[in-house]
C-alpha cells in the first residue's frame, strides 16, 4: 500500500488504527483513495447544521440525480500533508481536525487525541517525491 | 470478329476491370480494422465478466480495494471507443442491426457502471460496519461487564450483537425490525427513530460508555439498513444482460463480415472475368493487327518483286535494243557499203566510157546499179519490218486471196533472181477457193525462205517447195540440200543481223529469218526447222487462215 520504506513505531500504530477504525474502507487502493465516490456524512450530518452552499451538493451538480446529493469523490491521501486546508470547502485547517471530523461523521467514532496523532503521523508518511524532488506545499 | 469490335470489347472490358477493382478497393475488408473491432467486441464481453468477478470478490471481502474495478472501467471505456466506429465494410441492413445492438450494449454497460459506482459507495460503508461492529460490540461488552448494575445493558447489547450477526447470514425484515427496536431501547438520542411497534423499555447505560455504545448502535443500523440494499445492487448489476447483447452484436458483426466477404467474392469474379476478357481481346487485337500487317507486307513484297521483274525486263529490252542497234550499225555499214560503192563506180564507168563500150557492157553495168539499188531497198524493207515488229506495230491485215496464185508468183519472182539454171520441185495442193490471209506477210515469209534455199545450196542441187492446206491453215514446206545450220546456232536463227558461222562469203544481211519470224508472229503462224550440217535444211511453216474480223 505504501511502497518501500519502513514505518516507525508510531506511524505503524497509526497505520493499524487507519485500518481498524475504518478509514481504509474508502481510502484504499494504490492511491489510498481516489477510486470511488462516497456520501459526506455517512453517520452524522457533516455540516453540523450550518447553512448549505451550492458546492455542498457535490456530485449531484454533475449528474443531476438527487441520490447524488452530498456525494463526493473520496480523495487520495497521497501527499495529503501538503494539501491543507481540507475538504471541498476547506473547513479543516489541519490534518488533525480533518481526521477527527472524518472519524465522527463518516465512521461514527469519537477518536482520542492520541489516536488522531498516530493516524496523522501515518498520513505524513504518504508524502512522496517526484523525479527525486519533494513536492511544494500548498499551505502558506 | 473485326478489329473495331475487338477494340471496343477490349476497351469495355478494361473499363469493367477498372470499375470492379475500384469497388473491391472501396468495399474490401480492412483486416487490421476488422480484427481490432472483433477483438474489442470480445474484450468488452471479457471485461464485463471480470467486473462481475471483481464485485463478487469485494463482496466476499477477498479484495479490499477498488483499483481493479477502476482499471476494468477504464479498459471498458477503451473497448467502447473502438466499438463506436464499426468498420467501413459493414453496410446496409447489417450496419443498422450492428449499430442498434452496440447502442443497446453501450446503454447496458453505462447502467452497469452506474450500479458499480453505487455498489462501491454502499459496500465501503457496509463492509466497514460488518468488520467494525463485532469488534466494537465485544469491547463494549467487556467494559459493561466491569461496571456495576449494568446487567440489563449487557444482556441488551448481547441480544443486539446476536441479532445483527444473525442478520448478516439470514437477512430478513423481522430480524431487521428487532434490531431497530433494540437500538431504540439502548439509544438516548433516538438513533433508530420512533417506532410504535417497538415495546422495549429503555435500558440504563453508564454515561462513560455512551459514546462507544452509540458507535456500536450506528454500525448495527448500518448493517441491517444497507445489507439488503447492497445485495439488491449486486444482483441487479450481475444480472444485466450485457453478455447476451454483446453476443447479439458479435453475431450481427459475423453476418456483416460474411455478407462483405460474399460481396467481395462476387466482385472478385467480375474482376477476374473482365481481366480475362481484356487479356483475350487485347491479344486477339494484337494478333489480328500483326496478321494484317503481315498480309500487307507480303502484298508489298510481291508488288516490289513485280516491279523489280518489270525493271529487269525493261533493262533486258534496253540491252537487246542497244545490241540490236550496234549490230545494225556494223551490219549496215558493211552491207550498205557494197552497193553504195558499186553504184557510183558503175555509174562513173558508164558515164566515162559509155560511148566507147558496146551495148552489152553498158547494160551489164546498168544492171549492177539496178541490182545494188534493189538490194539496198530490200534491206531497208527488212530493217523497217523488223523495227516495226519490235515496236509492236506489225499487224496482219487479212484479205481474201488464192494461195496457188501467190505461191506461183513468189516462186517466179525468186526464180528470176536466182537464175534460170536452178531447179525447183514445186508441189501445190492448194484449193482454188480464196482464203483470208495477209498477202504481204505471206510473201515476206515465202520469199525469204525460198531465196535462202537458193542462196545456201549448190547451184546444181534442186530445192523443194510444197504447199498444202488443212481445215484452218496453210502448210508450206521448203527443203534444200545446202550447207545446213549448225546445231548450236539454232537458237540464234531468228535474231536480226545474226548470220551463221558457216555462211562464209555468201552475201546476206542477217535480216531474212528475222523477217520470217516477225511476219509469222504477226500472223500467229509457226515454223519448224530440221537441219543437218552439210546435208540440207527443211522448214515447215504453218500459217492459220484469219477470219475477216481478225
Amino acid at each position: 500500500l505504501t511502497g518501500k520504506g519502513e514505518l516507525g513505531a508510531r506511524e505503524a500504530d497509526g497505520y493499524e488504527l487507519f485500518k481498524s477504525v475504518g478509514c481504509a474502507s474508502c481510502h484504499q487502493g494504490i492511491n489510498v483513495g481516489g477510486n470511488l465516490f462516497q456520501r459526506y456524512g455517512v453517520m452524522e450530518d457533516a455540516f453540523d447544521g450550518r447553512e448549505l452552499a451550492e458546492s455542498d451538493y457535490g456530485r449531484m451538480l454533475v449528474t443531476g440525480r438527487e441520490e447524488d446529493a452530498h456525494v463526493f469523490r473520496v480523495p487520495s491521501l497521497r501527499n495529503v500533508a501538503l494539501t491543507a486546508p481540507y475538504f471541498h470547502d476547506g473547513s479543516a485547517e489541519t490534518l488533525e481536525a480533518a481526521v477527527q471530523h472524518m472519524g465522527r461523521v463518516q465512521l461514527g467514532t469519537v477518536l482520542t487525541t492520541d489516536e488522531i496523532d498516530a493516524i496523522v503521523a501515518f498520513l505524513r508518511t504518504l508524502t512522496g517525491e517526484l523525479d527525486g524532488k519533494p513536492f511544494a506545499t500548498s499551505a502558506p | 470478329m473485326t478489329l473495331t469490335t475487338l477494340r471496343v470489347v477490349f476497351l469495355l472490358s478494361l473499363l469493367g476491370l477498372a470499375v470492379s477493382v475500384g469497388i473491391l478497393l472501396v468495399t474490401r475488408i480492412d483486416h487490421p480494422e476488422s480484427e481490432r473491432f472483433a477483438a474489442a467486441l470480445a474484450m468488452s464481453s471479457e471485461i464485463d465478466s471480470r467486473i462481475d468477478k471483481e464485485v463478487a470478490q469485494i463482496r466476499l471481502g477477498r479484495t479490499l480495494h477498488y483499483d481493479g474495478l477502476v482499471r476494468l472501467a477504464d479498459r471498458m471505456a477503451v473497448a467502447q471507443g473502438e466499438l463506436s466506429r464499426p468498420p467501413a465494410f459493414v453496410s446496409g441492413a447489417e450496419r443498422e442491426e450492428l449499430i442498434a445492438a452496440l447502442a443497446e450494449q453501450a446503454r447496458l454497460i453505462e447502467a452497469k457502471q452506474g450500479l458499480v459506482e453505487v455498489f462501491k459507495m454502499e459496500q465501503a460503508v457496509l463492509g466497514n460496519a460488518l468488520r467494525a461492529f463485532p469488534h466494537n460490540a465485544e469491547r463494549l461488552l467487556q467494559r459493561l461487564r466491569a461496571e456495576q448494575d449494568a446487567e440489563p445493558a449487557v444482556r441488551a447489547v448481547e441480544r443486539l450483537e446476536h441479532d445483527v450477526l444473525l442478520h448478516t447470514q439470514r437477512p430478513g425484515a423481522g430480524l431487521a425490525a428487532r434490531v431497530r427496536c433494540a437500538v431504540a431501547g439502548l439509544s438516548d438520542i433516538g438513533l433508530a427513530g420512533k417506532d410504535a411497534r417497538c415495546e422495549v423499555a429503555a435500558v440504563q447505560v453508564p454515561p462513560s460508555l455512551r459514546p462507544e455504545l452509540d458507535t456500536v448502535l450506528r454500525y448495527a443500523l448500518v448493517v441491517v439498513g444497507r445489507q439488503p440494499r447492497v445485495d439488491a445492487i449486486t444482483s441487479k448489476l450481475m444480472t444485466l444482460p450485457v453478455d447476451a447483447v454483446t453476443a447479439r452484436a458479435s453475431a450481427s458483426y459475423a453476418r456483416a463480415q460474411h455478407a462483405a466477404r460474399e460481396h467481395g467474392r462476387a466482385w472478385l469474379i467480375w474482376t477476374f472475368l473482365s481481366a480475362m476478357t481484356a487479356l483475350a481481346t487485347g491479344t486477339g487485337y494484337i494478333i489480328a493487327r500483326l496478321q494484317t500487317s503481315a498480309r500487307q507486307l507480303r502484298l508489298t513484297t510481291a508488288r516490289l518483286e513485280e516491279a523489280l521483274a518489270a525493271l529487269r525486263r525493261e533493262r533486258d529490252r534496253d540491252l537487246e535494243i542497244a545490241e540490236l542497234k550496234s549490230r545494225f550499225v556494223s551490219m549496215t555499214s558493211h552491207e550498205f557499203r557494197t552497193p553504195l560503192s558499186v553504184i557510183p563506180s558503175s555509174a562513173e564507168l558508164v558515164s566515162e566510157y559509155g560511148e566507147k563500150w558496146g551495148k552489152e557492157r553498158r547494160a551489164e553495168h546498168l544492171a549492177r546499179i539496178q541490182e545494188s539499188a534493189r538490194n539496198m531497198s530490200r534491206m531497208l524493207d527488212g530493217v523497217l519490218l523488223v523495227g516495226r515488229a519490235e515496236a509492236g506495230m506489225l499487224e496482219a491485215r487479212p484479205a481474201p486471196l488464192r494461195l496457188g496464185e501467190v505461191t506461183a508468183a513468189v516462186l517466179r519472182e525468186v526464180g528470176e533472181t536466182a537464175g534460170p539454171a536452178r531447179r525447183v520441185e514445186y508441189e501445190c495442193q492448194a484449193p482454188d477457193t480464196a482464203v483470208w490471209m495477209d498477202e504481204k506477210l505471206l510473201r515476206h515469209v515465202l520469199i525469204n525462205l525460198l531465196s535462202n534455199a537458193f542462196k545456201y545450196s549448190p547451184a546444181d542441187c534442186p530445192i523443194y517447195f510444197g504447199v498444202r492446206t488443212d481445215e484452218h491453215s496453210a502448210i508450206f514446206e521448203v527443203r534444200d540440200e545446202g550447207i545446213g545450220i549448225p546445231e548450236q546456232e539454232r537458237d540464234m536463227l531468228f535474231e536480226a543481223f545474226h548470220r551463221c558461222s558457216n555462211a562464209g562469203d555468201i552475201p546476206g544481211t542477217g535480216l531474212g529469218m528475222a523477217v520470217v519470224k516477225k511476219s509469222l508472229d504477226a500472223h500467229r503462224g509457226s515454223i519448224d526447222v530440221e537441219s543437218k550440217l552439210g546435208q540440207g535444211t527443211r522448214f515447215v511453216v504453218r500459217i492459220p487462215f484469219l477470219e475477216e474480223a481478225a
